[in-house]
């Protein structure tokens, strides 16, 4: 019988699992691995009605690019893309392969561990974390009756995943009430859809209905398939549907907790629910004042306030890569991600997948595509060989007819974009949060000055370190194309310098991680008591609709309980005390008024 | 035998540069390349790739392209002629080794535990059961095996 050996700890910090063994043997972190015991003990089955329309389905198959260009694999072009898909196409079917071996065998479980925030991650590739095809597949292994408020909650999941179809408005966007009242409304169309799916009829009888599959195409078939049998069977219907309850906007609720802020606390649903159950309001701020119905949230406030901003710096351009005033989606990432300490760069890395994804769905529309890099041609003038003029340093020279034409690439557009939206944050979209990022960046640098290494214990006891080192590499001569020599760089441990830039820039990141990933943990273990049914994709919680009233209230209470003491406090101390007494710390961040049970009041909390 | 297999598999590998089409005595030089590296002697290489070839096909999952299509069955090998001249009697891989390769890729997938699930409920991580030096930073998953 085959066995395998598989780190606690993904990614083997070897000071990191020291740490870790230090604590284990103190007895510090029992209750971050039973809740990790808790996550992993959870069974279930593949969804088979699910798994039998996606193999019925069956999309056109791809032909195989062809072999002589795989050199041009590396490069981004028609050739890659082709590869891309095909591949993409390939794994896929492997995916339903594994899917339908699993089916065979009925009961299966996800073995998880620990990464060195100690948020939860799941080991093997097939897992609920992934996209929509995979995440579709899964049902828990043992149903628990629906009941009738089980049954509403299943029905505002069921809106909730209808967002790509192309006959309604997006649910999403609407309150939990208004969902329901959604399905509803098309309770007929939706039961037609369920009873197609269970049935095993062909695909094609109900691809109008269905969302595309960019968006949750799976989920929503899978979630209709539940509602029509939990209609037909009524209250006793023993559900097994997981429902997703996602956190608006994870990074911010936890750094306006720790600042006790209440105007960005209000923004994403810490703070008592506004009169007439609106979550947030986005006429009464500093912020933005544009009319329109997506503003209901911070995505939405953002993305408005991104296409004020270009407007008023005649930044035109750019706005050809936004889908109107309204464009949350492709601010959503980014503005995710600010909080978790990213940069312009990283920022634009997302917008440019997001705007590929869109060109790749204009080409197969025959719609002109988005283009992310305007290329001006100009002429310049030519003195003894040394080109003269106003970019004469970041252009390229070519001649056509004897004229010398320069080529000025003027910045790359989503770059630009996420630049724009990076200062829109830190200015005016979440100062305060901007401060406190700015504020762990300044505790990095100071360790990094003093040469020690950031380090501080989540308030269940996990040991987080902020351990960036310089790789100690070592150089290995190949053999490459054509017998020529190719060196590769090959990094074989550790050594006792500090990476400076990347121990400052990821600090905010590991420490909102960190702060997830205990919000994650006291769930858990609250989950477990209750004997609730529960997985997690980080800042996300997933129950079945009769355990998902409690689990809205139960992740409000762990929260609230998570940030009664004061986690800027508890690094700003961690810092103190292992530097030096002459080293000048940064004053402590001042905190607002913001009481900490006020988030049990708002159930917009998760969503 | 695993020269064998690229050879056979690829495209690129084993085809004349000039009309790039796969011939006899090209790939008895990449493989005779391989199996004798520091060889100078061109013509002893191709002979020696030339005998690997001949052992090669004693197994089932190799074949020459003239067993499999009739087409070039006609041809005459270069071994036959002992000559230098371009055979498209390549070497080619037989449908059993396809099956082989399927049937150890589904092994390999449905038994890596970085892949797939588990199908009994993994142990749970309790230092005072197990004793922490036990199983700190590894404990291991058992699975069976496809047939079990």
């Amino acid at each position: 019988m085959p066995g395998y050996s598989i780190s606690l700890c993904s990614g083997h910090h070897p000071k990191t699992e020291a740490a870790w063994r230090h604590a284990i043997a103190n007895g510090k972190v029992g209750r971050v691995l039973d809740a990790l015991n808790y996550l992993q003990s959870a069974p279930f089955v593949i969804n088979e009605p699910v798994l039998l329309f996606q193999r019925n389905e069956g999309s056109e198959p791809i032909q195989k690019p062809a072999r002589k260009d795989m050199w041009k694999v590396r490069e981004p072009g028609p050739v890659q893309d082709q590869w891309k898909e095909y591949l993409s196409e390939m794994a896929r079917e492997m995916e339903l392969e594994l899917a339908m071996y699993i089916r065979e065998h009925g009961r299966f479980w996800i073995p998880m561990h620990l990464d060195f925030r100690g948020r939860i991650i799941a080991i093997p590739h097939f897992h609920f974390g992934r996209e929509d095809c995979i995440r579709g597949l899964f049902l828990f292994a043992d149903g628990e009756p629906i009941g009738v408020e089980g049954l509403k909650w299943l029905k505002a999941h069921v809106a909730a995943r209808a967002d790509g179809v192309n006959w309604s408005i997006k649910p999403s966007r609407l309150s939990r009430e208004q969902r329901t009242a959604w399905t509803d409304e098309n309770l007929p169309l939706l039961c037609k859809i369920g009873r197609a799916v269970l049935a095993g009829d062909d695909p094609k009888t109900i691809q109008w209905a269905l969302p595309s599959e960019d968006d949750e195409r799976y989920q929503f078939i899978a979630a209709c398939a539940e509602l029509v049998q939990a209609i037909d069977i009524g209250p006793e219907f023993k559900t097994k549907l997981p429902l997703i309850f996602d956190c608006t906007n994870s990074g911010l609720q936890h750094l306006a907790e720790m600042r006790r802020d209440r105007i960005e606390g209000r923004w994403v649903n810490i703070t008592k629910p506004l009169d007439g159950g609106t979550t947030t309001s986005p006429y009464d701020d500093a912020v933005i004042e544009v009319e329109g119905d997506g503003l209901n949230d911070f995505y939405g406030i953002m993305a408005a306030a991104l296409w004020r901003r270009l407007f008023e710096r005649e930044l035109f351009g750019l706005r050809d890569l936004l889908e109107g005033p309204l464009d949350r989606k492709i601010v959503k990432q980014p503005v995710m991600s600010y909080f978790y300490g990213a940069t312009p760069i990283g920022m634009s890395d997302q917008i440019c997948e997001i705007i590929e994804k869109r060109n790749r769905t204009k080409k197969k529309k025959k719609l002109p595509r988005a283009e992310m890099t305007p290329i001006r041609t100009f002429s310049v003038h030519e003195v003894d060989g040394i080109p003269y003029g106003k970019f004469a340093n970041i252009f390229s020279l070519h001649r056509v007819n004897d004229i010398p034409y320069g080529t000025f690439i003027d910045g790359f557009l989503p770059y630009m974009l996420a630049d724009a939206l990076y200062k829109l944050l830190e200015q005016e979209g979440a100062p305060k949060a901007a401060e406190t990022r700015n504020h762990l960046i300044k505790l990095a640098e100071l360790c990094n000055e003093h040469k020690k290494i950031l380090r501080f214990d989540t308030p269940l006891g996990l040991p987080v370190i902020n351990r960036y080192f310089k790789p100690k590499e070592e150089r290995l001569i190949c053999s490459g194309v054509n017998r020529r020599r190719r060196d590769i760089i090959v990094a074989i441990g550790e050594t006792d310098k500090i990476e400076k830039d990347r121990a400052e820039n990821a600090v905010a990141a590991n420490f909102v991680h960190a702060a997830d990933a205990a919000l994650l943990h006291l769930v858990a273990l609250a989950a477990a008591k209750k004997s609730m049914p529960m997985l997690s994709i980080h800042d996300c919680f997933i129950s079945t609709s009769p355990f998902a009233a409690d689990l809205n209230v139960t992740v409000r209470d762990c929260f609230s309980r998570l940030h009664r003491h004061n986690w800027l406090n508890t690094i700003w101390q961690a810092v103190r005390k292992i530097l030096p007494k002459g080293a000048t710390m940064p004053p402590r961040l001042k905190v607002g008024d913001l009481d900490p049970n006020e988030v049990k009041l708002n159930p917009f909390f998760i969503n | 035998m695993a020269i064998g297999q690229t050879v056979a598999a690829s495209d690129r590998l084993g085809a004349d540069r000039e009309t790039g089409n796969k011939t006899y005595r090209d790939t008895a030089e990449v493989i005779g390349n391989n199996l004798v590296p520091h060889c100078r002697d061109r013509k002893l290489r191709i002979e020696v790739g030339d005998w690997a070839i001949e052992r090669l096909r004693t197994l089932p999952i190799f074949s020459l392209q003239s067993d499999l299509t009739p087409m070039a069955a006609g041809l005459s090998r270069w071994q036959q002629t002992n000559g230098f001249d371009a055979n498209p009697d390549t070497l080619a891989l037989t449908a059993e080794l396809g099956d082989v390769l399927g049937d150890f890729m589904v092994e390999q997938i449905i038994n890596k535990p970085l892949l797939s699930p588990m199908f009994e409920p993994p142990i749970s991580l309790d230092a005072s059961q197990q004793g922490w030096r036990a199983w700190l930073f590894h404990f291991t998953m058992f699975r069976p095996s496809p047939q079990d």
